[in-house]
């Protein structure tokens, strides 16, 4: 997440938001999120995303568990 | 137990066959995730905030071991090696690989289970007593008629397309553990004149407009059940709000019409739904009760339970909190615990789920139940095989002697999982067992039920929590409300609002000054927090909470 690229034009996110809905083979549920600059680099405003890219907080699944396995 | 017949295993078999065609489809990009959402929801697959989960319906929460163990099999080869129980009696499963649903399915299949009509807006799964067959205050079993209303329900072709989603539950028993008023219909088995029938409420729910159910009818006998049940959905399929899924459920229906009304209504439909059953269902009914014949009981002498009990201070403490009182001398109903402290309510790894089956096979008769309050039963287990069950649950951490006390929680999935939640459960449910645990305080504080939802669908049940906690979001930041005087029982009571809620953070300090309270003010142990609550009232918990200077400010 803090390699993702930040849309700053209403506009273009909305470009971005229907090019991604047409990735039916790669992604579903496409959405924007608000995103603001931290320490290092950029991490959703939002608890709901923060937990979207980690995973549960009562096991080491999800994307927290492929980042240490180094997926 | 009831076994599918040629029909069932056909029927499941060749659902599975076009839901694996539909997957194919949507894998190959053929279909869209818009055009696939209602195929799967049809077959009980979600998309959650990390991955899909499958929702497995466990028919008024029964299960064999043969059945726990194909469960077990699929958490390890297809899931994370776990699977969790959930409030409606169901398992879900929250991790597994589109392409391999299908796999998953066929492996259910082969235990005589299936995901269908655990989502969409279909009758679902059908719950019961947890104690069903086994209890001792029991009037008559209600799985028979659970078995007969899935049948029932199950693709009935008036009813796939219904309003919204619709949820029944079956009690036995005059002492209600099945939550019957808080279900979209509510059955109660009752005997009149030796004759046994069905006490009938309608409009109960929980979620954004909680409500406890209504009586629609005292006694509806045995041979009208199906027309009647039949009715009371058809009306509402009419007059059910399309328009705002939000005042769909029939709860709004009731509060809108009027119960008078709904049921002058039901009563002309009945006419007509009456005369199209021409005995055919009793017939089938008569065939699956024989098919929930009791087991074969024997009399042993319980000198062995007796000493457990008298020289082992654990299995005490564990018997007097997790055994029910059986119909049958000589037995036990015995609850085995799925809120290990600090662990997630509710969940089982695959290990647990074997070291269950085969328990059940060897000491209960292969039967097990799941119970709504996320906790698997032994319905039936002589108390001479106790110390040997007990100890085996020890030794994989299913032994925790809370049943019914604080750490018993009911969790819903919360934000760690479910895309509806807006917030978490589970680490709020964690961290309250564990600091109840450190203190000690758990047997003393007796007999109290803290539920918790994620969101106010309240899939938690937080509504009839003795204390309910509803997890929300304010302004960015996960907020916790609590409720106080819920009930799910027989005296079923929606629980009130203390007042403004408490971040992640000060939750559990909160439920410590609500059990101060109660400890301080309660006439004696026997009064348990609920009784309590009913004689004091909010204010001295509210003070608690608050303190008092925000009570007076309130008051002016």
């Amino acid at each position: 997440m803090s390699q993702a690229e930040v849309l700053t034009d209403e506009a273009h996110a909305q470009l971005r938001l229907i090019d991604a809905s047409t990735r039916h083979a790669e992604v579903v549920g496409v959405y924007l999120a608000d995103m603001r600059q931290g320490p290092n680099g950029p991490v959703p405003v939002h608890f709901r995303e923060r937990f979207r890219c980690t995973g549960p907080s009562n096991y080491a699944h999800g994307k927290q568990a492929d980042a240490a396995a180094g997926v | 137990m009831y076994q599918y017949s040629d029909f069932d295993a056909a029927f499941v078999a060749e659902r599975n066959r076009q839901f694996r065609q539909q997957i194919d489809r949507r894998l190959s990009g053929a279909l869209t995730e818009d055009e696939f959402k209602p195929l799967r929801l049809m077959n009980g697959l979600y998309l959650q905030l990390h991955a899909y989960m499958l929702r497995v319906a466990i028919p008024y929460g029964t299960l064999n071991a043969a059945q726990m163990r194909q469960l077990a099999y699929i958490a390890e080869r297809w899931d994370k090696g776990y699977g969790h129980f959930t409030t409606r009696q169901n398992i879900q499963f929250n991790w597994p690989k589109l392409a391999d649903v299908p796999e998953i399915l066929d492996a259910l299949a082969e235990v005589e289970m299936h995901a269908i009509q655990t989502s969409g807006n279909t009758i679902r799964n059908v719950t019961a007593d947890h104690f069903a067959g086994a209890a001792a205050d029991e009037i008559a079993d209600p799985r028979p008629v659970a078995e007969l209303l899935r049948q029932w329900s199950t693709d009935h072709p008036e009813f796939q397309f219904l309003p919204r989603k619709f949820k029944i539950a079956v009690t036995g028993s005059p002492n209600d553990r099945a939550v019957t008023a808080a279900h979209d219909i509510g059955l109660r088995l009752v005997e009149r004149d030796g004759d046994i029938g069905y006490q009938v409420l309608v409009g109960g729910g929980l979620g954004r407009t909680p409500m406890i159910g209504k009586v629609l009818v005292e006694f509806v006998p045995q041979a009208d059940l199906l027309p009647y049940v039949e009715a009371v959905v058809s009306v509402w399929n009419l007059l059910g709000r399309r328009d705002n899924k939000y005042k769909s459920r029939i709860k709004i229906t009731v509060h809108e019409h009027g119960i008078d009304e709904i049921r002058r209504l039901t009563e002309a439909r009945f006419a007509e739904t009456r005369a199209a059953f021409h005995g055919a269902d009793l017939t089938l009914f008569e065939t699956i009760e024989a098919q929930f014949a009791p087991p074969s009981f024997t009399k042993r002498p319980i000198s062995a339970f007796e000493r457990a009990y008298d020289s082992d201070p654990v299995f005490r403490a564990w018997a007097d909190s997790n055994l029910a009182e059986h119909r049958t001398d000589g037995y036990a109903i015995a609850q085995i615990s799925l809120k290990a402290h600090g662990q997630t309510p509710g969940d089982a790894s695959a290990d647990q789920m074997r070291v269950m089956a085969d328990i059940a096979e060897t000491f209960g008769h292969d039967e097990l139940r799941i119970s709504h309050e996320q906790n698997v039963i032994l319905p039936h287990v002589h108390k001479a095989d106790l110390p040997d069950i007990h100890a085996r649950l020890k030794a994989h951490g299913l032994a925790t002697a809370n049943i019914g006390k604080i750490s018993d929680i009911i969790a819903c999935p919360g934000m760690d999982y479910c895309a509806l939640a807006t917030a978490r459960s589970i680490p709020i449910a964690q961290d309250i067992a564990t600091r109840f645990d450190e203190l000690k305080l758990e047997q003393d504080i007796g007999n109290l039920k803290i539920k918790i939802s994620g969101c106010i669908n309240a899939c938690g049940h937080h509504h009839v929590g003795h204390i309910g906690i509803l997890g929300l979001d304010r302004a960015g930041v996960e907020n916790y409300q609590i409720t106080l005087g819920g009930d799910h029982t027989e005296t079923a009571a929606l629980g009130q609002r203390t007042g403004p809620g408490f971040p992640a953070e000060e939750i559990v300090p909160a439920i410590e000054r609500l059990i101060g309270a109660y400890l301080t003010h309660r006439h004696s142990r026997e009064e348990s927090f609920l009784a309590a609550y009913r004689r004091l009232g909010l204010t001295p918990f509210k003070e608690a909470l608050y303190g008092t200077e925000e009570r007076k400010a309130d008051a002016a």
